[in-house]
């Protein structure tokens, strides 16, 4: 496995302290490799521990289980060995007894013969003793190996009570009986005459079927070959008591040991400091109790066992360690990339978004450890989008508030110029309405001003012949009143009219739409006011000159408008210009070398048009630009202008053809006029009538 | 031959001009003046025998109650044939236009030039419709 940390791109800002932070400190819980690991021991060692004590108990008691059965089945060959001792004694005896031979020595009293035979059939019986008797009990004859305790001391018991023990024999087929320290198992048979015997029974006088007497036989208890059957049988420890004395037993037994239940076959005893378990049988012999046991030494099983259970238990260590080991590579295998995960994760938490995990483990943790690349990766991609983003916004943002700012400098442009249009327009109303009031009163002034005059005309040519008759004086009194009168009558009259020009110049505002709207050639209409304007200044003022500039749009599309109107827009523009220009070249102080000069330009917008009327004159100061179209406004002195030039063609732009115009100016630079019109008529407001 | 000239016009100045403007005539008896202050009075005066023959109505057309232009239309009722010169000093093109419609035979602007309107007058007698 190889891991770790790569760095591939300059990292963005990374706050040190946070990512230090997220690194160090501590987890809550334990790390995943402890949990792990505690996991996975307890899950492994103690279900180990728990098998071993489980399997060292369950191996205890089978153990035992396995070992009272064997003690059971020793027990059962134990008694298969004594139940076959007892049947071919009891068989023996009882075939020796009826024997014909037997019966013969016996009722012919040869005790050489009987002798003889008894020794014979002890052999053939393998019995340890036979003996015969007399119906008294008075011993015949007895036969045995030479060093057989109980020899000549066997007797046959006259009551019950004696019987068993002291070598005295019960009355009764099989029996137990102690001699000399040996305990015996006997069987005594009665011995009677045939009843077909036909051998001459008059020389004895017994009848036939008379008892002859008692033919006793015994084996020992524990012989020789017994104990010897039973260590064939590999029955070590046997054990056989008759009552309460022990019969047998190579071990210290110095009493009877308590017998096993029935249920519990092998019981536990304790033997000279020595634990061992067995299991034990009662027969009933003759009313006489024998018991027999097998026993077994505790310690070896104990041993073996100890041994089984800590082969068990070691094995289980050397798994459960070989488990940690194993644990221990696995937990660090899986922990690892977790952990870089975990360090990795931080990392980026903390910023670093170009960090990128090399894991290479091939599993899911791979799989992982890719995606959470790809995540970083488009962590990364995604911030540098959001940044560029934000600025991408930000600049938006700028830009929609620098057009809402635009627009509302826009809208508040057009409010104040709608608002000063309307001014404009009631200011025209009122013009036209003051003009109408006076027009009357100042038609009498200039009828009967002229009429006066005519009326001193002819008063002078009555008069004349009286005036000649008076003295010098007089008449001469009287001429100059006249011509007082009469000059003063002409001025009424000059300012009379000077009065009905404005007057008139008043009316244009309530002038109406008389004109009708056509197709212009734009450019040609400008050339030929130019030319009116140019000559006419010219007549006015023989010294005038100005150099005229024009750049007018060739490729300028035909315009609807009134050809008339706009054309006294043009002159009256362009006489302000002139004027202008011109006062500025006869300035007291000026500049010598100054040229005035008169610019017109055309442009096609396309939906509108627009002209520019630009001169080098003085300048309009700032303060009085908003003045300029207001009615009766004027710079010129007193008699030049009647101030009422731009506010008509104000209203003949804006009223008449929907159109604006504007004034831009720098003192002692230029002043432009900008007109701009709509091509055709369709936004063009109707004249409000007088 | 001496003839009427009816002058309708609510101005109380007018008569006085009329007449300082037409006192040449007045003194060679050319023209005898008549003056009426509204369209009614005119009306009332057209009713009643004007002495000598009445040749025209001079009326203004801005007047308080019955103005020049229904003045006209009277006036062209009863007598068709008796010229009618509008004066105003509303010349607009509306104005104009009624004038002509309802029978005007003239639509003289104020100021009046009354050299341009004797020699109509001069006309006008001459030629009596």
């Amino acid at each position: 496995m190889r891991s770790g940390f790569t760095t591939e791109l300059k990292s963005p800002p990374t706050t040190e302290a946070s990512l230090a932070a997220a690194l160090d400190q501590p987890p809550r819980v334990r790390s995943f490799r402890t949990k792990l690991t505690l996991l996975v021991a307890l899950a492994v060692i103690v279900p180990s521990l728990l098998a071993c004590l489980i399997l060292g108990g369950q191996l205890d008691r089978q153990t035992r289980a396995i070992f009272a059965s064997n003690l059971a089945a020793q027990l059962e060959t134990f008694t298969l060995i004594l139940g076959n001792n007892e049947n071919s004694l009891a068989k023996g005896v009882v075939r020796t007894a009826a024997d014909n031979t037997l019966q013969v020595t016996l009722d012919l009293g040869i005790a050489t013969q009987l002798a003889h035979y008894l020794d014979q059939q002890r052999g053939v019986l393998e019995i340890d003793f036979l003996a015969a008797y007399q119906l008294d009990g008075k011993s015949i004859s007895y036969s045995s190996a030479a060093d057989e305790p109980g020899r000549g001391q066997w007797r046959i018991a006259r009551t019950v009570d004696n019987v068993g023990a002291d070598c005295a024999v019960a009355r009764q087929p099989l029996s137990i009986t102690i001699c000399d320290g040996v305990a015996y198992l006997t069987s005594l048979q009665p011995v009677d005459r045939r009843q077909d015997a036909n051998r001459g029974d008059a020389a004895t006088g017994n009848p036939a079927g008379e008892r002859l007497g008692y033919l006793l036989g015994g084996v020992r208890v524990a012989g020789p070959a017994l104990i010897d059957a039973l260590r064939q049988r590999q029955i070590t420890f046997p054990a056989i008591w008759a009552d309460d004395w022990v019969v047998y037993a190579n071990l210290p037994v110095e009493q009877p040991l308590e017998l096993g239940t029935a249920d519990h076959p092998a019981q536990q005893y304790t033997i000279a400091g020595e634990t061992y378990l067995g299991a034990a049988k009662r027969l009933e012999i003759g009313g006489q109790r024998l018991t027999y046991g097998v026993l077994a030494p505790l310690a070896p099983l104990r041993v073996s066992l100890a041994k089984s259970v800590l082969t068990v238990v070691g094995a289980g260590l050397v798994l459960a360690i070989l488990t940690l080991i194993a644990l221990s590579f696995i937990a660090n295998r899986i922990s690892r990339p977790i952990q870089l995960l975990r360090e990795g994760a931080a990392r980026i938490g903390a910023g670093e978004l170009d960090r990128r995990l090399d894991i290479h483990t091939g599993d899911e943790l791979e799989a992982l450890a890719n995606q959470f690349n790809r995540m970083a990766a488009d962590l990364q991609t995604s911030y540098a989008g959001l940044e560029h983003k934000v600025e991408e916004r930000t600049a938006e943002l700028s830009e929609a508030r620098d057009a809402a700012e635009g627009a509302l400098r826009e809208l508040r442009t057009a409010q104040a110029s709608l608002i000063q249009a309307e001014k404009m327009a009631s200011l025209g109303q009122l013009t036209a309405g003051i003009a109408h009031e006076i027009k009357n009163p100042l038609n009498f002034v200039n009828n009967f001003a002229s009429l006066s005059n005519e009326l001193l005309g002819e008063l002078k040519e009555i008069a004349a012949p009286a005036i000649a008759g008076l003295d010098a004086n007089k008449r001469a009194e009287i001429d100059e009143t006249m011509e007082l009168l009469s000059g003063n009558l002409e001025r009424i009259a000059e300012h009379g009219k000077r009065a009905d020009g404005i007057v008139k110049s008043m009316l244009e505002h309530s002038r109406g739409g008389s004109g009708e709207r056509q197709a212009v050639d734009l450019n040609a209409l400008l050339e030929e006011s130019l030319n009116l304007a140019y000559h006419g200044a010219r007549a006015q003022d023989q010294g005038f000159n100005i150099t005229l500039e024009r750049d007018f749009d060739k490729a300028m599309k035909p315009v609807e408008l009134v050809p008339q109107d706009i054309a006294r827009v043009f002159l009256n523009l362009f006489g302000n210009g002139f004027y202008a220009a011109n006062k500025r070249a006869h300035a007291p102080n000026g500049d010598a070398a100054f040229r005035p000069v008169l610019h017109v330009a055309t442009h096609d917008l396309g939906d509108a048009i627009e002209i520019k009327v630009r001169d080098n004159g003085a300048g309009i100061p700032p303060a009085i630009r908003d003045k300029l179209f207001q009615p009766f406004f004027t710079t010129k002195p007193t008699g030049e202008g009647t101030g009422l030039g731009l506010s008509i063609s104000y209203d003949i732009v804006t009223q008449q053809h929907g159109g604006t115009i504007a004034v831009d100016s720098e003192e002692g630079k230029f002043t432009e006029f900008t007109i701009r019109l709509p091509r055709t008529a369709k936004a063009t407001a109707t004249r409000a009538t007088i | 031959m001496t003839v009427s000239i009816l002058v309708v016009d609510d101005e109380p100045d007018v008569p006085d001009l009329f007449r300082q403007r037409f006192r040449r005539e007045a003194r060679q008896g050319t023209y005898v003046l008549h003056f009426a202050a509204s369209g009614e009075e005119a009306l009332d005066q057209l009713a009643g025998e004007i002495r000598p023959e009445l040749i025209v109505i001079l009326s203004d057309i801005n007047m308080p109650g019955m103005d020049g232009l229904d003045l006209l239309r009277e006036v062209k009722q009863r007598r068709p044939e008796l010229p009618v010169m509008m004066v105003t000093a509303y010349g607009d093109d509306e104005r104009r236009r009624r004038a002509a419609e309802y029978g005007a035979i003239e639509f003289v602007t104020k100021p009046v030039d009354f050299d341009l309107l004797k020699s109509q007058l001069q006309q006008l007698s001459n030629n009596p419709t």
